[in-house]
Parts: structure tokens; sequence; C-alpha cells
């Protein structure tokens, strides 16, 4: 008798099913009654659903269960979906004078001491009420900037000097590095065949940095010391390897690595935004993109999915007219879609905005405050920020997330249903945050596509600041006024209505004071 | 060498790396120890040990798996055809909801034996051959599945469902279709 699919035993269908998408999955459960209760009955099956349409990818092993996985997903979205935080806490700041450097990777909060030679950070896993526990590294040498792949590769990039950049004359032999950590052991990474790496860079020509990490790669952007005639140099090293792969001269101000395969070739492909109209001027501040490669060195049991995630451009613009005044945008871009095209089999070395642009990406008016440079701001396909009013806007382009949203809407406008009253966060129409005068701007509307949801703090927050990463969201206050320093509490969490919700670990927001006042 | 002896009595000369790479068979002959004792598995016929048998990294065995993949990734996919059949991209892309009459003689003929091979290497334990996408071959995130009428069509599945939960189901996975 010939064997029939739904003749196989119930644990051979579900190891059939697992590797299907969602939708096709989705297409299965509606096929026949057996096949729906395989797959509403399996565990392993429903959080393979959840973790596909909540982008993340599944990390393996760390003896976790699918139930497991499953829950601690469902925490993490409804966290961030809800605008109900698992936790909220605050964090005096230990007394110790700061830089204004800070970073945050895979639940550490990193920041360089004034002294400007050691390093600090502190897991934000530390249980809720207790005061954290702060690590430290200390160099020889002088810390110019860090770069950071916790989650992806257990990787701290620091980049030293052998003097203070920051001095008006500088010695001309100072010797620039670059140290590989491994962030597990405090160590030199095992991964890297030389832990420290000697920069052919001189640093009196080029005294400032950035540094960006993708996979293997990592690169410096030097700063040339006149930036009215910019003559930087861009720097891309395969840091496992310790090989340069690339050192070219660049007069662009911002660079961001998007891919994480090995083999880094020439730029062959421009992408061009929006026609300003004449005198108008762009400048790109900021390049990112979270995750930094699609490598899992993370305890957790899922992480964003780095194929789906976004790469955001903070984009300055400059009108001819009131040249003064300045609008702040972001530009979102699905990275798979950006770098298909400079994959694409096409030759044209530039590709015009419209050529490229619309489909792929979103405008979003930022008009943020940047005194500071936070750095991350996005995570997979997550963004965060504060309004000048200081609300926080935390976006989703998920676009199941988005459907979702779509149809609670409709759902609400039929019935009577209200929004829940327990978030700390209300919806705001994506058209709040469109760019309001694009003429001006681009002299044509940019057409931008990319769907999102967007929410925004009820109350403004006494933030100057928030970063983010897969879990965290990180509000930071910083006054410079003086360095005599108050820490005294640190609060319980503030939603205790609702306590289901107040779970350790998974799902958090955080909130950090970092407070230096009078 | 290890002698197996298959349901229809066939009688197999295997290289013992091979034959060790089912964890029931290595766990038998640990048992057993050194012997010439052929080993009997009454649930396994000789054309489906052939298949899982062959050497992972061989070509044959590619050959079989890829077969298998791109009949089964109909599932998910436009028709598949063989790769002769292949005139253009545009024409292979084409979606279209009736299943060619290659693809259906192909798929009777077929999944019997994937399904065979799958219940071989489950009682096998050959972890190579389970931890496989039998299904589908790695889709494009933005490809439309199919719709399930076309799924119950490929695998001779009979919809027991009212309309009424036909409905309710559809109601309730809305948010992942199709934007």
């Amino acid at each position: 008798m010939p064997i029939h699919l739904l003749d196989l035993p119930p644990e051979i269908l579900t190891m059939i099913l697992y590797p299907l998408d969602l939708r096709s999955l989705i297409a299965c459960i509606a096929t026949n009654r057996r096949v729906k209760s395989i797959i509403d009955g399996s565990t392993l099956l429903q959080y393979r659903l959840a973790a596909q349409a909540a982008c993340v990818d599944d990390v393996p092993g760390n003896g976790l269960t699918s139930a497991d996985r499953l829950v601690a997903l469902q925490r993490r979205e409804v966290a961030f979906i809800e605008g109900l935080p698992s936790s909220i806490h605050t964090v005096q700041m230990d007394d110790f004078p700061i830089r204004n450097t800070y970073a945050l990777s895979g639940g550490n909060f990193f920041m360089t001491e004034l002294t400007e030679k050691s390093l600090r950070w502190t897991s934000l896993e530390s249980k809720g009420q207790q005061q954290p526990i702060w690590e430290r590294l200390e160099l020889n040498e002088y810390i110019i900037e860090i770069g950071l792949a916790v989650p992806e590769e257990d990787l701290v990039v620091v980049l030293s000097s052998t003097a203070p950049l920051n001095v008006d004359v500088l010695p001309s032999d100072v010797i620039l590095k670059l140290h590989l950590f491994e962030m597990s052991t405090q160590s030199a990474h095992r991964e890297a065949l030389e832990p420290a790496i000697v920069l052919p860079i001189d640093a009196v020509a080029w005294p400032d940095f950035e540094i960006d990490i993708c996979g293997p790669n990592v690169s410096i952007l030097a700063f040339s010391v006149d930036n009215q005639h910019p003559d930087n140099r861009l720097l891309v090293y395969d840091w496992k390897k310790g090989r340069l792969q690339m050192l070219i001269r660049l007069e662009y101000l911002n660079c961001g690595i998007l891919s994480d395969s090995e083999g880094i070739a020439d730029p062959h492909i421009s992408l061009t935004l929006p026609k300003s109209p004449d005198g108008c001027e762009y400048d790109i501040t900021r390049v990112e993109s979270n995750p930094k490669g699609s490598n899992a060195a993370t305890s957790r049991p899922f992480r964003s999915s780095f194929i789906d995630s976004l790469v955001v451009l903070s984009v300055l613009c400059f009108p001819p007219a009131e040249a003064t005044v300045f609008q702040q945008m972001f530009l979102v871009i699905h990275r798979q879609a950006l770098l298909q095209q400079i994959s694409s089999e096409s030759h044209t070395r530039q590709r015009s905005w419209e050529e490229w642009g619309p489909p792929i990406s979103r405008w979003i008016n930022a008009d943020i405050i940047t005194q500071t440079e936070w750095p991350t701001i996005i995570c997979g396909q997550r963004l965060a920020f504060l309004t000048p009013q200081s609300h926080i806007v935390l976006l989703d382009f998920n676009p199941y997330t988005r459907k979702r949203a779509l149809l609670e809407q409709a759902k609400r406008t039929d019935g009577n249903a209200i929004e829940p009253t327990a978030s700390q966060f209300v919806s705001v129409p994506p058209s709040e945050l469109d760019i309001v005068d694009c003429l001006a701007l681009f002299g044509e509307e940019p057409h931008s596509q990319l769907e999102y949801v967007a929410k925004k703090s009820r109350k403004p927050v006494a933030w100057s600041g928030v970063i983010m990463d897969e879990e965290w969201i990180v509000g930071i206050n910083v006054c410079l006024s003086s360095f005599v320093k108050n820490y005294q509490f640190i609060t319980p969490t503030k939603n205790s209505r609702t306590p289901q919700m107040r779970m350790e670990n998974s799902g958090s927001m955080f909130g950090i004071l970092d407070e230096l006042r009078k | 060498m290890v002698l197996l002896v298959t349901s229809d009595n066939e009688q197999f000369q295997t290289e013992k790396d091979i034959v060790e790479r089912s964890v029931l068979i290595k766990n038998m002959l640990e048992d057993v120890g050194e012997s010439d004792q052929p080993i009997p598995l009454p649930n396994v016929s000789s054309s489906v040990l052939k298949k899982v048998t062959q050497p992972s990294t061989g070509p044959t065995e590619i050959d079989v798996r890829g077969r298998y993949l791109s009949t089964a990734s109909t599932t998910v996919e436009s028709p598949s055809r063989p790769p002769i059949l292949e005139q253009s991209q545009d024409e292979t892309r084409k979606r279209t909801t009736d299943i060619s009459e290659w693809d259906q003689k192909f798929i009777t003929v077929d999944q019997e034996m994937l399904f065979e091979i799958i219940l071989a290497a489950n009682y096998l334990d050959i972890k190579s051959l389970l931890c496989r996408r039998w299904l589908q071959d790695g889709s494009q995130h933005d490809q439309g599945a199919r719709p399930p009428e076309e799924i119950r069509k490929l695998f001779n599945i009979v919809n027991d469902f009212t309309p009424e939960e036909e409905a309710q189901i559809k109601k309730e996975n809305e948010w992942a279709e199709d934007r």
C-alpha cells in the first residue's frame, strides 16, 4: 500500500514541516485537520512560526527547549510591540569620571573613562534591583575609539594610540594600534591571528577615527585634519586573519560595512539620493547597521535576523535659502535589498534614486538634537530615537507586526475596543514622521515605500538620548555642568500593575541615568 | 565490510563507516562485536537501502537529494521542471495553479520513495538524512507560498474542514498574508 504524507508519524511530519517558511507553514495549517493539529500542538513548530514572524534567527545549543525559546520570544515581542517593558530600572553612574563615549552591544553598556586608558562596561543582565557590577579593561595606551560585536563575534575592538590625540601638538612618533579583545574572556581574541595590529596611518595627519564591524570585517575611517577639503583614509581589515584588505583615499565623511562576506572589493557602484534643488546640500552624519554580522556568539536562544535587518543613514540637509536652518532625517534601508543593488548584474556604476530607492527605503523626519554622538539606535527591524520634545519614538519595520497593527486598528474602528492603557506608548500615525517639506528638500516627492509601525512614549522622558540593542533600550541622561555627583537610588519598576511582564533579562527595557550634577 | 539484509531479503555488502552513519546499526555492531553475521533490517526495502547508504558526499546522493528537493519544493515555489526542460528563467518563474503533467507523474512516483526514505532514515537513525529540508529548497523570503488547495492537490490531502472552520483559520492568519 502506498504511503501517504498523512500516514507518517507526527514526529516525522513535524520534522518535515520544520524547515518551511512562515507562509508555507500557515498554508499547511489550512489544508487539513490532522496537519493543523500537528502544527498547533508542536512547540517546535509554534516557535518556528513565532521566530519567523519576529524576524529572528534561532541560535541552537545553550540547552534550551523550544518551549523555553517560545516563551522568551513572546515576552520580548510583547515588551516591544505593546510597549510594556519587562522591567524598567535606573542606574546611577559610579563615581568615576567618563567621557562621552557610550556603546551598547549584547546587553553590555560600555564607556571609556576620562583618563582615556581604560574601558568600563556593565552587563545589563545583572539582576534588576542590584547595583551594577562594572568590569574594567586597562590599557597602557590611550583609547581613541571602540567597536563592538559582542553577540555576533564576542569581539571588542579598541583603537589605541601611544599619546593622547586631543592635544595641540602631537609628537610625530605616535603609534596607532587595533586591539582585538574577546568579551567573554577579556583577553586577546582567540580567533584573531594577531591580537594587536599596528595601523599604517600617521596620527598627526589623521587624528580622528570611526570604527565599524561586520563579521570578519573591521573598517577604520581615518579623518584628515582639514575637514574643508577632506583627504580621509578608509582601512578595512580581516580581523581574524590580521590582514589589511583595503586602504583607499576617501572624500566621504562616513562609512559603514554592510556585508559580512569575506574579501572586500573596491567600491563600484554609487546610489544617489533624491535630486536636491540647487544649492541644497546633504551631509550623511552617520551610517549604522545592526546586527554586526550573521554569526552568533550569543548565549541567547535567538537573535535578530541579519538578512532582514536595516541600515540607517542619518542625513542632514541644508536648504539653500536659509543655510543656517537644517533638516535632520533618517533614511532607513533594508539591508539585504541594498546589498542586492550592489550584486545585481547591471553594470551601471551609478544608479539614480528612482532606480533603487523607493521600494526598499523610507525617509523619516528625525528632528533630533545631536549634542552627543549616540551610537546604536537600530537593531534588526527596529529603531529608537528621542524627539526634541523628549518623547521616545520606537519604529518597527517588521512587515508582520505592521499587518497585525493594521488589522487591530481596523477592528478598533469597527467595534468599540480602545487602545490598551497599560502601555506607556501610544501609536503614532506614520504621516507624523514623514518629511514635511519634500519639495524644498528634494525638489520632488521621494516616494519611499518601506512601511513601519511607530509608537511614542505617552510622557516625555528625562533623558538626553536613547540607544538600543537586541533587547534593551537605554536612556542616558547627561548633565555636563559639573563633575560633582549624586547617586542615591535605583527606582523600582514603575510598571507594577503588570507583574507578569516583569521578567528578568529577556525583552527588558532598561534605563541608565548617568547624572553628573552640582 | 558489513552484511545487511533487507526486508525483501536482498543482501548488501557495505562499508563499515557508511553503515555507521546509522546510529541503529552502529549500536548493533557495538553490541554484537566483530562478527560475520548479517544484520537484518526488517523495516527497510532494498531500493530504499540503496538510497540511504550512498556516500553522503558522492554525486549520486546529491543527485537523489536534489531531485526530491526540487520535486517537493513545488509546494512553495512555482512548479519545477527538470533541468532539460528548463527553457528560460521567465517560464520557470511563471506562477500557475495547474500542476504540469510532468510534475504530477514525478511526484506520484517519487513522493512515495521520499516518504519511505524518510521513514527508513528515522528507523535507522541517520542524522545527516533527518536534518534535511525535505519539502522545500531554501526559498526566498518574499516568495509567496502555495495556497492550501495546491498543497492538498500535490500531496493528495483531503480537506476535512467545514467552510466555517476554513473562514476562521483564514481570519486567524490574515496577518501573514501577502502585503
